[in-house]
């Protein structure tokens, strides 16, 4: 176990603007992933709705735990695919219909077989361009300044640490309480998070 | 060997495999009459050939998919490995299965008979489509398939018992060319014993599309079956809620690629709009069949495709064998628009608009004689194995559904007492 993040000691002695009442919630440090799934089921057991979780990797169990039961990309990428089928069939359907319309081989103007592969290649465009700006709007990106990156350690989140952050926001948040009880989930360190 | 199957669900099996037997047998004998008596020949044989193909295409799907399993791996295979394997060797009876058909040929094949109108479009390729090749190439093609399907389990049990990577390395080795090989035959018998029923009319695809058609049909056996013996041991292990989102998943997948293959190969002839290709299809959307063509769209792409897009009907077994067991039916009514239809007396004519019921009724008779047999064949060979491949390389992504699993039970059984009293709400007035 490596020592290079700051003691809960060091974090709390760390020059602050805790005292301005500036605070965006208390960050605390796992050493397992296990460890915090469990504490972020605890801490959402408890009441807790305002958190997230940081890991350097993907953990099991954790986006559950912190109360994220419904990802909403997928009826963004739905909405998307269906909007684009429909626009893709009708700017079609106008085009031989209304604006130009056309006498080929015969067929009557709207002929739907004609259309689907362009439906589908716009539904496919419209689902594939939800699903990345869908994702970046929910994640609230792009983003340049974000408080958690004042947490002490925190550029561990990208190494091997786990980290779980309860936020001021949350009504049930208070900031010796809530240490406390991050602290007997058996976290590493706590440390306060400025904004 | 040592079988630790104690579920009644397992002491089933032979019996449902003699139940199964029994009735194949008589519905068989049944079908075998009428394609004696003249007057129902005509019927009989073209449903005969749907059950026939219907059935072969789970058959050889189960070759053909433990053969993708062993090149790519993944979590499902531990699951459908045995039973893709089992139905593999339903191939051995499906050979003898096929004989009526070649016994039958002047009422299937026009190329056959000795005075018939498609002979002047065709006279052509009669270097190829003659009797005695049409017999020899399946009976080529019989060989390689039953070669490939005994190498397969024979090699799988020897991995089982060996903690040698030999048997895996060969399993692995045989599969590629194997594939390939199972790929270019199946066209080709595609394209014998359905594509020529109409000797005048072709298309490229039509061998890729019946192959998605089979692999689909194998995937909805595979989760009817893995839902039956999901609560035996050792079955259980990992009949779990994710390896069936991954069977839904595959079903979808086919699904989208079935639509894709046969929409593609009525663009194309639509497209092209040609007077030996088009008759092909008016056949098929004219009178009676119009409405077949119509459930076949909604109920073979669009109900499924919208179904197997959500994950709680995927994690449920018994839901999504309801949606395995609705796409297993509409197949078999999409495989009677395909060989009932091209029926006709004269070539390029559009006349056969009407449904003929008779034929529609046989059907299930056929269905029942010859799955009859293969699933007696099937339910003997997944009897006679372990139901687990033991040393299948995939289980390294077991351990972490269980994991993961476990973590979710934690929580449900997790009654940490937090003290109301210390977490009672508190407003911190900021």
């Amino acid at each position: 176990m490596s020592d290079t993040a700051p003691t809960f000691a060091e974090s709390v002695h760390t020059p602050s603007r805790v005292s301005t009442g500036e605070v965006y919630g208390l960050m605390a440090e796992f050493i397992e992933p296990d460890h915090v799934v469990r504490a972020a089921r605890r801490a959402y057991r408890a009441g807790f709705r305002k958190m997230d979780g940081y890991s350097p990797l993907p953990v099991v169990g954790l986006a559950e735990a912190i109360g994220f039961k419904k990802n909403r990309v997928a009826t963004i990428v739905l909405l998307g695919g269906v909007t684009g089928a429909c626009s893709g069939m009708f700017m079609q359907w106008f085009a031989s219909t209304v604006h130009y319309p056309l006498i080929i081989a015969g067929r009557p103007y709207a002929s739907w077989p004609s259309f689907v592969p362009i439906t589908f290649e716009l539904g496919i465009l419209f689902a594939a361009f939800s699903a990345v700006f869908g994702m970046l709007a929910l994640n609230g990106l792009p983003r340049l300044y974000h408080p958690v990156f004042n947490a002490p350690g925190f550029d561990l989140a990208s190494q091997d640490r786990f980290f779980l952050c309860i936020e001021a926001t949350d009504p049930k948040f208070h900031l010796t309480q809530t240490r406390e009880f991050l602290e007997s989930l058996g976290a590493r360190t706590v440390s306060v998070v400025e904004h | 060997m040592s079988n630790p199957v104690s579920s009644a669900r397992a002491t089933q099996l032979p019996h449902l495999a003699r139940l199964a037997g029994i009735a194949g047998l008589g519905a068989l004998v049944g079908c075998i009459l009428l394609m004696l008596i003249p007057s129902t020949r005509g019927s009989m044989l073209p449903a005969y050939l749907v059950g026939y193909t219907f059935w072969f295409g789970i058959a050889l799907g189960g070759l053909m998919l433990s053969m993708v399993h062993l090149l790519t791996g993944g979590a499902w295979g531990i699951l459908v490995r045995r039973p893709l394997e089992a139905a593999s060797l339903a191939l051995i009876p499906l050979a003898i299965l096929i004989v009526p058909i070649f016994v039958g040929h002047q009422v299937l094949y026009p190329w056959t008979r000795a005075a018939d109108p498609y002979l002047d479009l065709i006279h052509e390729k009669t270097a190829y489509l003659n009797l005695s090749g049409f017999i020899l190439r399946t009976v080529i093609f019989f060989i390689i398939w039953i070669t490939l399907a005994v190498l397969l389990n024979v090699a799988s049990i020897r991995q089982d018992k060996t903690t040698s990577h030999a048997p895996t390395r060969w399993l692995a080795l045989m599969s590629g060319p194997g594939l390939a090989l199972a790929f270019l035959t199946a066209t080709f018998a595609a394209v014998d014993w359905l594509m020529t029923m109409e000797p005048d009319w072709y298309s490229s695809i039509y061998g890729a599309m019946l192959m998605v058609g089979w692999g689909l049909c194998t995937w909805c056996m595979m989760v009817l079956i893995s839902t039956f013996l999901r609560d035996v041991s050792p079955v259980d292990q990992v009949a779990r809620p994710r390896i069936f989102n991954d069977l839904g998943n595959l079903m979808l997948a086919f699904v989208i690629l079935y639509a894709y293959t046969s929409f593609i190969q009525f663009f194309i002839i639509w497209a092209g709009n040609l007077t030996e290709e088009i008759p092909w299809y008016l056949r098929r959307t004219r009178g009676q069949w119009w409405y077949v063509m119509t459930a076949l769209i909604i109920f073979h792409f669009f109900v499924p495709l919208f179904l197997l897009l959500m994950r709680g009907l995927k994690r449920r077994p018994e839901r999504l064998s309801l949606i395995a067991i609705g796409l297993l039916t509409i197949h078999l009514v999409d495989l009677t628009w395909l060989i009932v239809p091209a029926r006709v007396r004269e070539p390029l004519s559009i006349t056969a608009t009407e449904i003929p019921w008779f034929t529609i009724i046989l059907i299930p008779l056929a269905v029942v004689a010859i799955g009859g047999i293969c699933l007696a064949t099937f339910l003997t060979v997944l009897r006679s194995k372990p139901l687990l491949p033991v040393n299948d390389p995939s289980w390294d992504r077991i351990p972490a559904i269980w994991h993961q699993e476990e973590m979710e039970r934690e929580f449900d059984d997790d009654d940490l007492d937090l003290g109301d009293a210390h977490f009672s709400p508190i407003v911190t007035g900021r």
